[in-house]
């Protein structure tokens, strides 16, 4: 992403552009509240910004928000990336089966939260959390979950085909003996 | 000797202008600089009673009657570096000043020799209020957490910007651009001040430059004032916010001043001392006014995450 938009993104959210990724989230949720919700600094000029111009607003906040999240997170991988440990977890995602655990291990290694990652994804922290434990009970149909794994392991620059593969392979073999027990 | 001028104006009355003028003004001088006041406040002018000074024999209708020059009429306060040109008290009608009066009142300003020079507007959005507010280097509204305050504040807002882009276009001999274009307003559909400015942009690219060029330096400073609690303060940020997404123009939320209880009882209590101690020690020179006034000077602005 080009230096000038991210600038205006951050402008946009009316923040620092050094500011910390919990520092763009507690902006945006201002912003979000802000431009959604009725407040005694919005009623006086109701009539000449109105709703309709407020939503639109709070739309490019949104494309902002989800733009500079990547962008830190992307940051936050690039800086990971050189040090030692990600030349290991390189090496492990080629030559074995990507499981929960794996794709936990390295999201942890790149020192993402899962509640960021579930802002920024969107995709709720708790399937995130699923993903990773491999709760298979618990997670989404086969369609969304492989989505979702995908969207996921793409953010922590695992090979994401790959990891879907893998992982729904797993998932089918838990789902079969399931069925098999029932 | 480059002196910086300081607006404080807003539109509504009994949101603290004064005493906030005085206060800045106060902290400057304890600072080591040299600073002088105006009390503009056509009307209603009151500065030199928040500095103590009873019946003073020089003000501002000596320099509107008799013409007296501005720098004869600056009196002296209790505070050292602190001087003040007394409020009209006695006998004007703001409405009366003639132009020329004004550009000299404005030319006399500039010339004062002092290193901050802060102009208490007083209430009200007059033609010549405003003229006073554009003037500054400096432009801030004060206003407190309250609906009808912060309505006033965004008004008196809007008429200086609207009177700011017609200045622009006058300057520029596009007089009639801005003219013509607000004569027919119901045509151009023009409602309000965004529109307007949406207009004129579109009009040629020509103006469109010239007007993000000069308002490219136009900026508002707000100071809230009478803050109870940390509500309070999230409003100060809302304001800023929808003044920047709604008019499109650059504004610094620069701080605030708490609500203090005993405020009256102690500018009425203090009336009656004799010694200046009681000025020097006023309950609004705090760490609050302390962060406000060194925002103002370096043209930074309060931290969202640590306000």
């Amino acid at each position: 992403m080009c230096d000038k938009k991210l600038k205006k993104y951050y402008e946009l959210l009316e923040i620092n552009i050094n500011a910390t990724l919990s520092e763009v989230n507690r902006a945006f949720e201002r912003m979000k509240e802000l431009y959604s919700t009725d407040s005694i600094a919005t009623i006086p000029i109701d009539d000449e910004f109105s709703k309709e111009e407020r939503k639109r607003i709070l739309k490019k906040i949104n494309k902002a928000y989800s733009k500079i999240g990547t962008h830190i997170i992307e940051k936050k991988k690039k800086k990971k990336l050189i040090s030692e440990h990600d030349k290991i977890s390189e090496k492990k995602e080629r030559s074995i089966t990507i499981s929960g655990s794996i794709i936990q291990q390295v999201r942890e290694i790149q020192g993402i939260s899962l509640l960021e990652l579930s802002k920024i994804t969107k995709i709720s922290k708790q399937i995130l959390e699923d993903i990773e434990l491999e709760n298979y009970e618990k997670l989404p149909p086969e369609v969304y979950l492989m989505c979702h794994i995908t969207n996921y392991t793409k953010f922590l620059s695992i090979d994401s085909t790959k990891a879907a593969n893998d992982y729904m392979k797993h998932y089918k073999k838990w789902k079969k003996k399931s069925k098999k027990e029932v | 000797m480059k002196s910086e001028i300081w607006a404080i104006g807003g539109g509504k009355g009994g949101t603290g202008k004064s005493i906030i003028t005085t206060t800045l003004g106060i902290y400057l001088a304890n600072h080591g600089k040299k600073v002088s006041l105006i009390d503009a406040d056509l009307g209603g002018a009151n500065l030199h009673s928040f500095l103590r000074i009873k019946k003073p024999k020089k003000s501002l209708t000596d320099f509107f009657e008799k013409k007296s020059p501005l720098n004869e009429i600056i009196i002296k306060t209790g505070v050292p570096n602190l001087q003040l040109i007394v409020g009209d008290i006695n006998t004007f009608n703001p409405t009366s000043i003639k132009y020329t009066q004004k550009l000299k009142f404005f030319r006399h300003i500039i010339s004062i020799n002092s290193e901050f020079i802060l102009i208490d507007l007083g209430a009200g959005t007059h033609l010549n209020t405003i003229d006073s507010f554009l003037l500054a280097d400096k432009k801030i509204v004060v206003t407190v957490p309250q609906i009808t305050s912060i309505e006033n504040s965004y008004n008196f807002i809007k008429k200086v910007l609207f009177r700011k882009i017609n200045r622009i276009l006058r300057d520029h001999q596009l007089k009639d651009v801005a003219r013509d274009a607000w004569k027919n307003r119901n045509v151009n559909e023009i409602k309000n001040i965004k529109t307007f400015l949406y207009y004129l942009k579109k009009s040629s690219n020509q103006i469109k430059n010239l007007i993000d060029k000069e308002l490219k330096n136009f900026k508002i400073d707000i100071i809230l004032n009478q803050v109870r609690d940390h509500n309070d303060i999230e409003i100060g940020f809302s304001i800023k916010s929808l003044l920047i997404k709604y008019l499109g123009i650059d504004v610094n939320f620069s701080g605030y001043i708490k609500y203090i209880d005993s405020f009256w009882d102690y500018y009425n209590g203090s009336q009656t001392h004799t010694s200046n101690k009681n000025i020097l020690s006023t309950p609004l020179l705090n760490k609050d006014t302390h962060g406000l006034v060194n925002n103002l000077v370096e043209d930074k602005q309060l931290n969202l995450f640590n306000p």
